[in-house]
């Protein structure tokens, strides 16, 4: 059993359900993100571990302990919200020290913590000022610091990197788990964005319309995705109709090599297949022939469309340095058995 | 990036000089040495400022108005905070109705009030009360603190206060340390204006009062019908200061175009 | 859990709303119970009950010129109030940003002003031996008459009113996307068709909500006709005080003062009636 374990938890707006049966178990010190579109209820989810959310059923233990109607205030969990919800009338340092506060630690011992929190935070300087008078990124190193200085058995993260612009946004997914790394924290973060699931999390769990359909470690869930939606919605995906024939996935005549699991003769089949795994070879020399209908340079990759008998695929290659083929040439497709994979379309189509 | 025409600034500058006729006369006047009305050209004289102070129902008005005032405000305040919060938070039967009961003194013309009051004191023998007359202005100037208390606290970012309730605080805590400091400019706008309203009241303080607690508008309009000299300059002088005074304060805290335009 | 929660919101009301049942609805009750109790000059309010002052008033001469003049007067105030006030918002929304805030504040800031004090400034300008007059004279024209006129009550009305005229149009105005102007003469508008075809119909609103507020207020104004219009020119409001403080008749008083009233909330329903059916046609 897990450090904090969420069984069967359900709830239900009016006539809408907005989380479904959802199970979930997280080790202590782990690292897990709930990944999925807005509207998928993984905020709701977050919501009811902290207590502002009343579950409709199912339980939440924390070290053992259920405290599925336990009061928000007693809980005793560190929360970042996303909108930072700091107190614009307190200076950094007052709301740091807020929850120490609210757990009557003397004033020696909280002034102590919280300078030893801000400097893990790389704040110290700013103790004294205002929220206002702060930057994004430090307001949600504020946010960070109040949430863990009452040393929390479990840190809840709801976006906390979406009001960053892009580059603030990648230092602080690193910054982000440095601290978590640091203090050992049990954390659980809400975000829409995939490559920040994937680049900081232990583990991620996938939401779709209120259920949870894949929890995995963040490379697994790239290469094997267990449904349709998670394969469009983590990174990109090429998506080839196909017909199951003589033991091998078929379009258009041609053999398309990938893992297969075993599908009735002249079932029709879908080969999924990953862009950066296809490679570009002069025509003539790969498994399939086209040509590049059009050409992105991405900086520290080249994205193509590749027009071919069987539809366009895309293919990303890395930037090597050198002008790899241009809009209209004649290219060729390759790509290792072992990266694509063949599925029976009616599993894709489920979510 | 449009600019106003020599048409528009005319009327403009029509407008403002109709505006401010009145008032800026009353001051010129009020510094007049000579016993009719009439502006100083020569000298400016205090003495009618002076006379104030040989009237003593004068200067006892307006300390009926200042307490009058300072507690219909407060008072207004006390009963609006939490009659705001439920309102804005809760959802309960009967939650609109009270809302409007709430907003309905300023559709309800003074004058209609002033009636209703002492006719409501004539039959309990509250006539002439202070008290009452301090609900009676609790009652006139309720409406304009539960704007803009009710605007602030729908302005406000209700995850804050989510986040001091998951860091342990209880609900009064949560109230007095994130809450009531975060609407506090509406608050003290609220009171501002409350207290304004008070002072300034008169169509229906002047059903209500007795000789005693005559409000220093009411004594004004009384002595107005009565006779006109450079003495009720001098006190209007001194409202006008009184009332600029109490702008600035609400325009540099709030900006006043937002407390009395802004009505979201 | 929720049994308490469900007490809250009436815990935290109650003060206010006792207050309020008790210091407005119940003595509106009053009032008009009282409308309806007989009077006699000897002996006062009677316990029997009749509808005779409403009878009396909307019958008698003097109280249907009374009613006539207030409504007259209103509607003048409201007219002239729109005619300069709307325009007056438009030119201040035009403005840039240090004037525009001084000038705003120079126009309602005048509303925290006690009327009081506003309408002796009118009268010390209009008073048959005021600076009007003066400055008349020195200029060698004839003095005109104008304290204890109509005239005198509606100048200082407009005075009071025109901030009320001003915030909404202002407030419609802000509401105005500034390009929207800008558009229709890119278009090949003249300004003044960009006026009266985009500008005026999205403030047209702001200038009715201006109106009904004018109009009510005015119809129920006391201080102005009280000092400009001397004991002879009455209006309902300064009625409704004689028959209190110098009849002593206050159920008729109490008649003229809910008929006020109930023509205040015909108008203020009314509006709200019209900006609903405004809003949802707005809306498709």
């Amino acid at each position: 059993m897990g450090f904090l374990t969420l069984q069967s938890l359900s709830k239900v707006f009016g006539d809408f359900t907005a989380v479904r049966d959802v199970d979930l178990s997280v080790a202590k010190g782990e690292f897990v993100s709930l990944l999925g579109p807005s509207g998928c209820g993984k905020t709701t989810t977050l919501q009811m571990i902290a207590g502002l959310v009343e579950p409709t059923k199912g339980t939440i233990t924390l070290d053992g302990r259920d405290i599925t109607r336990e009061k928000p205030s007693r809980r005793g969990l560190g929360i970042v919200f996303q909108s930072y919800a700091l107190f614009p009338h307190m200076t950094v340092a007052q709301n740091v020290a807020f929850g120490l506060e609210m757990r009557k630690v003397a004033k020696a011992e909280r002034d102590r913590r919280v300078k030893e929190i801000l400097g893990l935070v790389h704040l110290a300087p700013f103790a004294e000022r205002y929220p206002r008078q702060l930057s994004g990124g430090q307001r949600q190193r504020v946010a960070i610091a109040r949430a863990l200085v009452i040393e929390p058995p479990v840190l809840l993260l709801d976006e906390p990197l979406s009001n960053l612009d892009a580059k603030l946004r990648e230092e602080m997914q690193f910054e982000l788990r440095r601290i978590q790394r640091s203090v050992g924290t049990t954390t659980i973060m809400v975000t829409h964005d995939q490559a920040e699931a994937l680049s900081i999390s232990d583990r991620v769990v996938v939401m779709e319309q209120g259920r949870m359909t894949q929890i995995d470690a963040p490379y697994r869930l790239y290469e094997r995705p267990a449904t349709a939606f998670i394969s469009s919605f983590v990174g990109k995906m090429n998506r080839i109709e196909a017909v199951w024939r003589g033991g091998r996935a078929e379009a258009g005549a041609v053999a398309l090599p990938g893992i297969a699991e075993s599908l009735p003769e002249g079932a029709p089949a879908i080969l999924t297949l990953r862009p950066e795994k296809i490679l570009l070879k002069p025509a003539g020399q790969g498994l399939l022939d086209g040509r590049v209908a059009s050409r992105f340079f991405l900086g520290s990759y080249w994205l193509f469309n590749v027009e071919t008998p069987i539809g366009t695929i895309l293919v990303s290659a890395p930037n090597q340095g050198g002008e790899p083929a241009g809009e209209g040439e004649s290219v060729a497709l390759d790509w290792p058995p072992d990266s694509a994979t063949v599925t029976a379309p009616a599993q894709g189509a489920a979510a | 990036m449009h600019r106003n025409g020599p048409i528009a600034l005319f009327f403009h500058g029509l407008v403002v000089a109709f505006v401010l006729a009145p008032l800026v006369v009353i001051c010129l006047v009020a510094f007049t040495p000579e016993n009719t009305l009439s502006i100083p050209t020569t000298s400016f004289s205090l003495r009618w400022f002076a006379a104030i102070f040989e009237h003593p129902d004068f200067v006892q008005s307006f300390y009926n108005s200042l307490w009058l005032a300072t507690l219909a405000a407060t008072i207004s305040i006390l009963l609006a905070i939490p009659a705001a919060l439920a309102i804005d938070r809760y959802d309960f039967p009967g939650r609109d109705a009270l809302n409007g009961l709430f907003l309905s003194p300023l559709i309800i013309p003074h004058l209609v009030l002033g009636v209703a009051f002492l006719r409501l004191f004539a039959l309990i023998g509250a006539t002439g009360s202070f008290f009452w007359l301090v609900f009676t202005h609790v009652i006139v100037v309720t409406p304009y603190v539960m704007r803009l208390v009710m605007a602030a606290l729908s302005g406000m970012d209700r995850s804050a206060e989510q986040a001091a309730t998951t860091l342990g605080a209880s609900h009064w805590t949560v109230f007095r340390r994130i809450t009531a400091p975060m609407i506090l400019p509406g608050i003290t706008g609220g009171w501002l204006l409350a207290f304004i309203n008070s002072f300034d009241e008169l169509t229906m303080s002047i059903f209500v009062t007795s000789p005693q607690t005559v409000t220093l508008p009411v004594r004004m309009y009384m002595y107005a019908t009565e006779s006109i000299d450079p003495m009720m300059a001098a006190v209007s002088a001194l409202m006008i200061a009184l009332t600029a005074a109490a702008m600035l304060v609400l325009d540099r805290a709030f900006g006043l175009d937002k407390i009395l335009v802004g009505q979201k | 859990m929720s049994g308490r929660r469900a007490l809250t919101p009436w815990m935290l009301v109650s003060p206010a709303a006792l207050l309020f049942l008790g210091l407005v609805v119940l003595p509106l009750i009053l009032t008009v119970i009282l409308s309806f109790h007989a009077y006699d000059h000897t002996s006062g309010i009677q316990n029997s009950f009749t509808l005779k002052h409403y009878l009396t008033v909307f019958s008698d001469d003097y109280y249907l010129s009374v009613f006539w003049r207030t409504l007259r007067l209103a509607a003048l105030t409201t007219l002239i109030c729109a005619v300069v006030g709307a325009p007056e918002a438009y030119v201040l929304s035009r403005m840039s940003d240090p004037w525009r805030s001084v000038f705003l504040l120079v126009i309602i800031g005048p509303l925290l002003v006690s009327v009081v004090v506003r309408a002796f400034g009118w009268s010390m300008l209009l008073g048959s031996a005021g600076l009007l007059n003066q400055a008349l004279q020195a200029l060698g024209l004839s003095p005109v008459r104008l304290l204890y006129t109509e005239t005198a009550i509606v100048i200082a009305l407009v005075h009071v009113m025109l901030p009320f005229m001003v915030i909404p149009v202002w407030t419609a105005l802000q509401k105005l996307d500034p390009m929207v102007e800008a558009a229709a003469w890119s278009l090949g508008a003249s300004h003044f068709t960009a006026l009266r075809r985009i500008v005026l119909p999205q403030v047209s609103l702001g200038m009715l909500s201006g109106s009904l507020i004018v109009f009510g207020l005015s119809a129920s104004a006391f201080a102005i006709p009280g000092l400009l219009g001397g004991r002879r020119l009455k209006m309902a409001a300064t009625l409704v005080y004689d028959e209190y403080m110098a009849e002593l008749n206050w159920p008729l008083g109490a008649a003229i003062a809910i008929i006020v009233l109930v023509a205040n909330l015909i108008i203020m329903l009314g509006y709200n009636r019209l900006v609903e059916t405004r809003a949802r046609r707005a809306l498709g």
